[in-house]
């Protein structure tokens, strides 16, 4: 508790250099993040991150001095070469997206490698900071620090707030934007110089791996949650910038922990929570849908089935047993239990001895659902001129989804007056004409 | 002799990732290499936990386990989750390399063991880590371990090539013919968190996806035939290797970057001179015909 307190009380300098660099981060890479997601290219992160190397230790090896400034230089510089390699592969060879981000990735680091082997081998510098450029030192991040990612998380805020549509253009539809004229590869110039920003200056603090978690998995997220960009935006900053808390936080309360790991564990929390419990693109919320629509379909089927054997014998309020409908078709035992509790939880009819008796609500939906399978076959035989024994399983699917305003149309289609009654199924007919 | 055990290990490497490598390009998971690599960190840290020493078996299996349990956790998220695969991809690798991490903070002073050690094996060592059998000199150990690899790597794919081949090329052909496209996808993968992780040891993690994609995709340039591409792709990775070796020494600089580098380097020569589809010669062709016949498209 008293390290809850220090944390959040802003009470040690350290302690707050650490929270406020995370937050600014975190919010500016998940913002950043949002727009390469969009495009497809969550991974670009983890090659522009690594494609530093190289910049970081030329730009050392140029300059002889461990300056922040000039190594930051250097780190955007290859940053955008390599981003303008992945650019060119993608779009003058054969090679994927995919497979170009990998090579330009290994060449890059593998270039960056040679450098810093000769910059060791050579003596003198303080090499063993370049590592630390590349792998992150979360705890020991300064005011300087904070300043730096103040500087970045403004310069990207005003960008994204100038360019706002445009790069809702450039994310969604490039194309289109292309054909209107616009310069939509100076869009894209801009979104990949604030990624290289962002990463340019988090790298050191927070290293390649979180470097990436973070560009990918805040925009992840929040594209569970919402489908407007502002609020994506938005959302994918705040979780950024929580995880980043988190991270912080546990770091802080046990000794030897750190603080990029589990920043990424906490992204992926939040990840994991979205995936399966977010509103209607969660997994738990579409099997729902999914579950929903198999009673449904299970629902009317079976009083489908006891509205024809009405037709049968006139008597549509008798009581069917299982048995008889699967004389039409076969509903296994399971299927009718839980069916006969659907259609007295729906009130369409009660059940008897394990026997369906379907009442006016139950005939009447049992009369429309045969009715909008019929009428389907009709209009699949008349003007799709299908064959008529191949009409019916493709009406048995569609019977349950046709709406209303669907039905008025196909009637219109087929020049019928609105209560015309198909009398029975085509495909008996005429398979038994043959 | 020391540069020639390099050049053996830095083509063997090549090899046996390169050949995975071209399975994983026409499959469009070039990025399966790079997350794998960074996702065994957990199962060779609890495999040492466990056994507490880095004995290859326990690694090799812990490797194949967390190289599934990659696969599964990617393929779970994209197709379940309906997450994009590149962010699935992302997700799935940093939360396990940070796991990774977790755990040797964790346990860092009862295993002598750090990222370094794991993630950046030094090529130039592979020399002096000999074996001997009746005070007979057997090579490197290394050597034995990636050979050893590569006659598992090659019988799979001579034994499954059929399975692998139409998986890579027509899902839903293969689907359709009744073909167990689950079992190729978590085997492929399986083998690659296996070369990964053996070649770690040995060369380092960033050269082993830099064969697992560079040498595969220069050979792709070359031909449509994945049999030619396949072949094409050990040479390209032996040259790279070979070539790589001797500019490190002529700079005196990291082998392991310099042979990522030469990859790279043949790369580009194929974007620019590959007969089929190379620059120079799309530019000629663009010369000589006239404007009325259709331009030749790559």
């Amino acid at each position: 508790m008293s390290d809850f307190l220090t944390f959040f009380g802003f009470q040690d300098s350290n302690v707050n250099a650490v929270f406020f660099s995370v937050v600014l981060l975190g919010f500016v890479s998940g913002m950043v993040g949002s727009f390469n997601y969009l495009k497809k290219k969550a991974l670009v992160g983890e090659t522009v991150a690594h494609a530093m190397l190289p910049g970081i230790a030329f730009a050392f090896l140029l300059s002889g001095v461990k300056d922040p400034f000039f190594l930051l230089l250097g780190a955007i510089f290859s940053g955008w070469l390599s981003i303008f390699a992945v650019d060119f592969l993608t779009r003058s060879t054969i090679i994927k997206p995919d497979a170009a981000l990998a090579i330009v990735l290994t060449v890059f680091f593998g270039g960056g490698m040679m450098i810093s082997t000769y910059i060791q081998q050579s003596g003198s510098f303080e090499q063993a900071g370049l590592d630390e450029y590349i792998f992150g030192q979360a705890a020991a991040m300064s005011m300087q620090d904070v300043q730096v990612f103040g500087f970045v998380a403004a310069i990207v805020l005003i960008v994204v707030l100038l360019f706002f549509k445009s790069f809702q253009l450039a994310a969604f539809n490039p194309d289109f934007g292309t054909v209107l004229g616009l310069p939509i590869k100076f869009y894209d110039f801009l979104l990949s110089t604030l990624t290289i920003f962002t990463i340019a200056s988090g790298i050191k603090a927070v290293g390649i791996i979180l470097m990436s978690a973070l560009l990918i998995a805040p925009a992840a997220t929040a594209r569970f949650w919402t489908n407007k960009l502002q609020t994506m935006l938005l959302l994918a900053g705040v979780i950024g910038a929580a995880s980043g808390i988190v991270g912080a936080y546990i770091s802080f309360s046990y000794s030897g922990m750190p603080t990029g790991p589990w920043t990424v564990v906490a992204l992926t929390g939040f990840s994991l929570v979205s995936v399966f419990f977010a509103p209607k693109k969660g997994v738990l919320a579409k099997w729902n849908a999914q579950r929903k629509n198999r009673q449904k379909i299970l629902c009317e089927n079976i009083l489908k089935l006891a509205y024809q054997l009405g037709e049968m014998d006139r008597q549509f309020k008798a009581p069917r047993s299982r048995e008889a409908i699967s004389k039409i078709r076969r509903i296994p035992a399971s299927e009718w239990k839980k069916g006969m509790e659907l259609i007295q939880s729906q009130e369409f009819g009660t059940c008897v001895n394990g026997q369906l008796v379907m009442n006016f609500k139950g005939i009447e939906k049992g009369k429309s659902i045969n009715r909008l399978h019929r009428l389907w076959e009709v209009y699949l035989a008349r003007k799709m001129n299908l064959r008529p024994e191949l009409v019916h399983k493709d009406a048995e699917a569609i019977e349950h989804i046709i709406t209303p305003e669907l039905e008025r149309d196909i009637l219109k289609e087929l020049d019928l007056c609105s209560n015309f009654e198909p009398l029975r199924e085509i495909h008996p007919v005429v398979l038994a004409d043959r | 002799m020391d540069g020639f055990w390099i050049v053996l290990t830095g083509t063997l490497v090549a090899s046996v990732s390169g050949v995975l490598g071209a399975f994983l390009l026409l499959r469009k998971m070039s990025m399966m290499g790079d997350a794998i690599s960074h996702a065994v960190l957990p199962g060779i840290v609890i495999a040492y936990l466990i056994v507490g020493h880095r004995a290859s078996f326990s690694l090799i299996l812990g490797a194949i386990l967390i190289g599934l349990l990659t696969t599964f956790m990617i393929e779970n998220l994209s197709i379940k989750g309906k997450l994009q695969v590149d962010a699935s991809i992302g997700i799935s690798f940093t939360f396990l390399f940070s796991l990774g991490i977790i755990l040797i903070s964790k346990y860092a002073n009862q295993i002598d063991i750090d990222t370094d050690c794991v993630l950046h094996g030094e090529i130039a060592f592979v020399p002096l880590d000999t074996i001997y059998w009746n005070n007979m000199n057997l090579g490197p150990r290394p050597i034995w371990i990636l050979g050893g690899t590569a006659v598992l790597v090659a019988s799979f794919i001579a034994i499954g090539f059929k399975g692998l081949y139409i998986t890579t090329f027509n899902l839903d052909y293969a689907k359709s013919l009744g073909i167990n496209v689950i079992f190729w996808h978590y085997a492929l993968m399986a083998l690659v968190s296996i070369t990964t992780v053996v070649s770690f040891e040995s060369v380092g993690a960033i050269l082993v996806v830099a064969f697992l994609v560079i040498p595969p995709s220069t050979a792709y340039l070359f031909t449509d035939n994945f049999k030619y591409m396949l072949a094409l792709t050990v040479v390209f990775g032996f040259l790279s290797a070979l070539f790589g070796y001797s500019v490190s020494v002529w700079l005196n600089s990291s082998i392991a970057g310099s042979m990522s580098v030469v990859a790279g380097g043949f790369l580009v020569l194929g974007v620019l001179f590959s007969p089929k589809r190379g620059l120079v010669v799309r530019w000629m062709r663009s010369k000589r015909i006239s404007p009325h016949q259709p331009a030749y498209r790559k």
